[in-house]
């Protein structure tokens, strides 16, 4: 149990840079200097709630890359939604659900591109490792 | 570290003995290579019950609660679970890659990236097996180890 924490701390830790630097981005360009302390916990919260998600997907037997890629990111999506409202991130004006689903959406394809990376790492140190046997 | 091989006629049995005053890791690792030459696991066949050196086993897969060794050619039920097989088999290069398989590492020839995170095993005899995400890092240890 506790390797499989330990396993999905980088997840969580490299999501969290991801979110909070585009989030401070953002709030900067328009000019908000104002972050509430609360929303940190609560995005911690929020990643450990998908991780959690992530890990119920990791028994689903996708066919594709595809259609595991858009069921992870939409439910996701949900999540951030979810979230959103009760702790009251964002309004839900169509402006603000705009902006909010755009800066989603960069986190979201940063932090799959990232994921891949690490897999094909991963991929790449596993072969090596293997040839090491065979020799 | 010496090495002495007596070869003698009259051995009718190859017996490997270890002299050492405390067992390494270096030491472990020649045991642990060693026993999987030692032990065999017992298999059903066209009703037939077969000793199966678990050296020639590529795989162990369990299907609708039964579990099955896969070698070269053949398909043999064994009646002990997965969970059992798992733990006798701790110290060999057997490394558990789902819910329901074991894998005979010493057959692996490469992997490939899989959909949701998980890798495709190609085994030395052309067949293919899914690693599941969460036994990756278990996978790796243990070719590692």
């Amino acid at each position: 149990m506790k390797e499989k924490i330990m396993a999905k701390l980088p997840f969580i830790f490299s999501y969290y840079t991801i979110i909070v630097v585009v989030t401070c981005s953002y709030n900067l360009l328009i000019g908000n200097t104002l972050i509430r302390i609360g929303w940190f916990l609560e995005l911690l919260a929020c990643l450990v709630v998908f991780v959690l998600l992530d890990h119920a997907f990791g028994f689903i037997n996708f066919k594709s890359n595809l259609t595991c890629l858009l069921a992870e990111t939409g439910a996701a999506y949900i999540l951030f939604l979810v979230f959103s409202f009760f702790f009251h991130w964002n309004g839900f004006t169509p402006g603000k659900l705009l902006t909010s689903t755009l800066l989603f959406l960069i986190v979201a394809v940063t932090g799959i591109t990232y994921s891949n990376y690490r897999h094909k790492l991963r991929t790449k140190e596993l072969n090596n490792l293997i040839k090491k046997q065979q020799h | 570290m010496k090495l002495t091989i007596n070869q003698s006629k009259d051995q009718t049995e190859p017996e490997i003995i270890i002299n050492c005053s405390y067992v390494n890791k270096t030491l472990q690792k020649i045991i642990d290579y060693i026993t999987q030459f030692t032990f065999t696991l017992e298999g059903e066949s066209n009703n037939k019950v077969y000793q199966l050196p678990i050296d020639k086993i590529f795989y162990i897969e369990s299907v609708d609660g039964k579990t099955y060794l896969y070698d070269q050619n053949s398909t043999y039920l064994c009646r002990q679970s997965l969970q059992t097989l798992e733990e006798e088999l701790e110290h060999t290069p057997f490394a558990r890659i789902s819910k329901t398989c074991l894998l005979n590492t010493s057959y692996l020839r490469c992997v490939e990236t899989y959909p949701n995170h998980r890798l495709k095993a190609e085994l030395s005899n052309d067949e293919q097996l899914i690693i599941s995400r969460n036994y990756i890092e278990n996978l790796r240890k243990k070719i590692n180890s």
